[in-house]
């Protein structure tokens, strides 16, 4: 057996040192900017998925905090905030409501292995789904599937900077673009963004638990739906999940920014982003129409 | 618990390190260690089919005492059919009630009655074809005489419910497997090495086989009216070692398992796809199920003695029953009845026991004659397959028409070209390693080139870095055979 237990704690003392440097380098690449460490300096917070990236820093000249990250979901926001309220005197929430917060794909492109960082017991069924989830999958990345795309993407860009080359990016300007372009690019991503007619039950709950939340601990939420390019929002038609129609349910403020652009293809990265010109417009217009809302 | 999940590789080193270090001095703890183990592991599905396992691990532990004690046949009889209803009735109601029920209203209205009858929401429990069986063989063996009635209900329990094999094989038979919780388990070190190793190549075979495989074979199957001949084969290749991986990869990891635990389980796989007949694919497929059928079922029936008339009666007995074990569906008993049709010549020629010996003994190379013999029940397997696949029969027949299309000849058409090709070099890796261990228990046994311990500590990690880097975890791919 001793000899068993050594041979083991020698096999394994590799993986773990393997583990350790890929550990390192997801840290690096993927989770460290993910994190974010708020103060007491901020009272009011945005949170949304890529569509409030473009609004940079911008948001804090009218004290508000960019919580934004690529791909949140409700769930991660549910996290976010209550990460920010347990640690903050919270004052105002601003959440993204767009058409497809409550698609059924954000359940599977999210940041739920990221935002583990802002959880806390209440997030998981039990004690033991929280070890698993946050520490197990965390810190054993060789157990994470998810931290190898981030290793192999690495690896690859590097050999290709080692190589001199670049990788290849579909770059373009959506504002040179031809009508025809636009339309079916903003098509396409309408058909990943609304894969089915039905809205995710999931994030459909953690919505609500986002409400409720704030309910409980007087905070003023504010729903925001981000401009969109016309293209894209032709292509999504009807479809939408409809995330504003709940707030208007329970008596919420949404501002409705969708349309202001319709005629400014020049401010989107994409049909349905803004690029940093489009996102410092936005932030004037956004503040603009928050300051009757603030508490 | 799947094996590999999270759960697993948090559950394992627990129950080996309280099992050597804990409750190493009794056997009666041991084995009482293994049950509790094992019930946690089955209840990570749904606890509620625990009260099923334990029914049965208590009527069957009954019924063979009864069996011992009782002298008179009909006494005898009389037990064991209690026993094998009371098994089969369950497996019966959970696996075939909706399959007969529908079949039945189907029939009538054939006939022009119409039967207004709901089918039921049943849920299948994991394992209870596998269980049921091993079960069986404890409660046949001692009607036989083969065996004395355990009297220990904890060492009972556990040889029903232990961990390794309870969900999917290989089914093991209680002349075997029950007197090793007889006696205290002591460490070996060569075993659990081995076991590891057995662990690690299983692992490498359903995560990176199987389920690279899984995705392609199940997207070429749903496109099997619009995809082209070409791409159909390739669909139904992808599923053939989706399966190959999946199954023996289970087993793989079952029997490695359990040598860590001082357990020898019965081999399951021996590289079938070398196999040089439909004959000898049966000696090397699923082995620890054909021989239950060989045992149980074949022999009782008069095996191959008799008329022609009896053994091709007693060839189709075994496989359709076979077919119909595996799933509640008419695809499963046509894949049956087709291996019987493959098999029957080998038998009434008396050619069935030709390939005994491992193919190319002492041979890196196999003769021409061998090539075409593998490639030859290599294509009837994969054929057969494609019922094993398919949602219904309809699905399988308009798949096979739609290979023998002019697009046969084309090349093949699959979204994601670069992962389907590296998926297609997986499999030759794969083959490549199982060909040059051919002879060995698994393809990691004792191969000579991984001789050297340096060479050898490469390999393993490397295949974990295979395993990370190419595996494919979904979380929506379970093992095929759990819901058999």
């Amino acid at each position: 057996m001793k000899k068993f237990l050594l041979y083991s704690a020698l096999f394994f003392g590799v993986l773990l040192l393997i583990n350790c440097g890929f550990y390192f380098l997801v840290d690096k690449i993927y989770w460290k900017g993910y994190f974010q460490h708020i103060d007491d300096t901020h009272k009011s917070y945005l949170m949304a998925d890529s569509h409030g990236l473009p609004l940079k820093g911008f948001t804090e000249e009218y004290g508000v905090f960019n919580f934004a990250t690529e791909s949140d979901s409700y769930v991660d926001i549910y996290r976010k905030i209550k990460f920010a309220i347990n640690n903050n005197a919270v004052s105002n929430i601003v959440i993204s409501v767009d058409d497809h917060t409550l698609s059924t794909y954000r359940e599977s492109m999210n940041n739920l292995d990221r935002s583990i960082g802002y959880s806390d017991i209440d997030d998981y069924p039990d004690v033991y789904a929280m070890i698993k989830e946050k520490y197990i999958r965390h810190y054993v990345v060789l157990l994470n599937p998810k931290s190898r795309s981030m290793i192999r993407k690495y690896f690859e860009t590097s050999v290709l900077n080692w190589l001199g080359q670049k990788h290849e990016h579909a770059s373009f300007t959506w504002g040179n673009l031809s009508d025809e372009d636009r339309q079916s690019r903003a098509d396409g991503r309408a058909s990943q963004q609304f894969p089915e007619n039905k809205r995710s039950e999931q994030l459909t709950n953690h919505l609500l638990d986002i409400i409720d939340l704030c309910k409980e601990t007087r905070v003023n939420l504010i729903g925001v739906k981000f401009p969109l390019s016309r293209a894209y929002a032709s292509a999504i038609g009807d479809q939408g999940y409809k995330a504003d129609s709940i707030f208007h349910s329970k008596g919420l403020t949404v501002l409705d920014f969708s349309t202001i652009y319709f005629d400014h293809n020049e401010y989107f990265e994409n049909q349905d982003h803004l690029n940093l010109k489009g996102g410092e417009l936005f932030s004037k217009e956004l503040a603009e129409a928050l300051q009757g809302e603030f508490q | 618990m799947l094996f590999n999940s999270i759960d697993f590789a948090i559950f394992l080193p627990i129950v080996f390190a309280l099992y050597w270090f804990v409750v190493n001095k009794n056997l009666h703890a041991q084995n009482t260690l293994i049950v509790v183990s094992s019930y946690v592991f089955y209840g990570f599905w749904d606890w509620r089919f625990l009260m099923l396992i334990l029914f049965s691990t208590i009527v069957d532990f009954l019924v063979g005492k009864g069996l011992q004690k009782v002298a008179q046949k009909n006494k005898r009889k009389l037990l064991l059919c209690t026993s094998i209803v009371v098994n089969l009735g369950f497996l019966g109601f959970f696996k075939y009630y909706n399959f007969f029920l529908d079949n039945f209203v189907d029939a009538f209205s054939i006939l022009g009655y119409k039967i207004n009858a709901n089918s039921l929401n049943i849920i299948l429990p994991v394992g209870i074809s596998f269980y049921t069986f091993q079960t069986l063989s404890y409660t046949i063996d001692v009607y036989r005489k083969n065996l004395t009635a355990c009297r220990d209900f904890i060492a009972f329990s556990a040889f029903v419910s232990f961990f390794p094999q309870l969900v999917a094989g290989p089914i093991e038979r209680a002349t075997r497997l029950l007197p090793q919780f007889y006696s205290k388990r002591e460490f070996n070190y060569a075993k659990a090495v081995d076991g590891m190793r057995q662990i690690l190549w299983g692992l490498l075979k359903k995560i990176v086989i199987a389920d690279n495989c899984a995705e392609y074979a199940n997207l070429i199957f749903e496109q099997y009216d619009t995809a082209s001949g070409s791409t159909l084969v390739l669909g139904a290749l992808f599923f053939t070692f989706q399966i190959y991986g999946d199954f023996s990869g289970y087993s793989d990891i079952a029997i490695g398992t359990a040598r860590l635990f001082g357990f020898d389980l019965m081999r399951n796989f021996a590289y079938p796809y070398f196999s040089r007949d439909v004959a000898e694919f049966w000696r090397r497929w699923h082995i620890s199920l054909s021989t239950w059928f060989r045992d149980y079922l074949y022999i009782p029936l008069g095996g191959s003695r008799g008329s022609t008339w009896i053994k091709i009666r007693n060839v189709f007995i075994i496989f359709i029953v076979s077919g119909f074990w595996h799933g509640a569906n008419w695809t499963f008993i046509v894949w049956g009845a087709l291996n019987a049709i493959y098999i029957l010549p080998l038998m009434l020629f008396n050619i069935n026991r030709n390939n005994l010996e491992t193919v190319a003994q002492g041979r890196l190379f196999p003769s021409i004659k061998e090539v075409s013999a593998i490639v030859l029940t290599f294509s009837l397997t994969v054929l057969a397959w494609i019922f094993f696949r398919a949602e219904n029969l309809n699905h399988a027949f308009v798949y096979i028409k739609n290979i023998f299309s002019k697009s046969l000849l084309s090349m093949p058409e699959i979204e994601g070209k670069a992962k389907a090709y590296t998926t297609l070099l997986l499999i030759v890796f794969l083959l490549f390693i199982e060909w040059i261990s051919r002879d060995q228990q698994h393809a990691l046994g004792r191969m000579k080139i991984l001789k050297r311990r340096p060479v050898r500590w490469t390999s393993y990690i490397g295949i974990v870095l295979l395993i990370y880097f190419l595996g494919n975890f979904s979380e929506s791919i379970e093992f095929i055979y759990f819901q058999f």
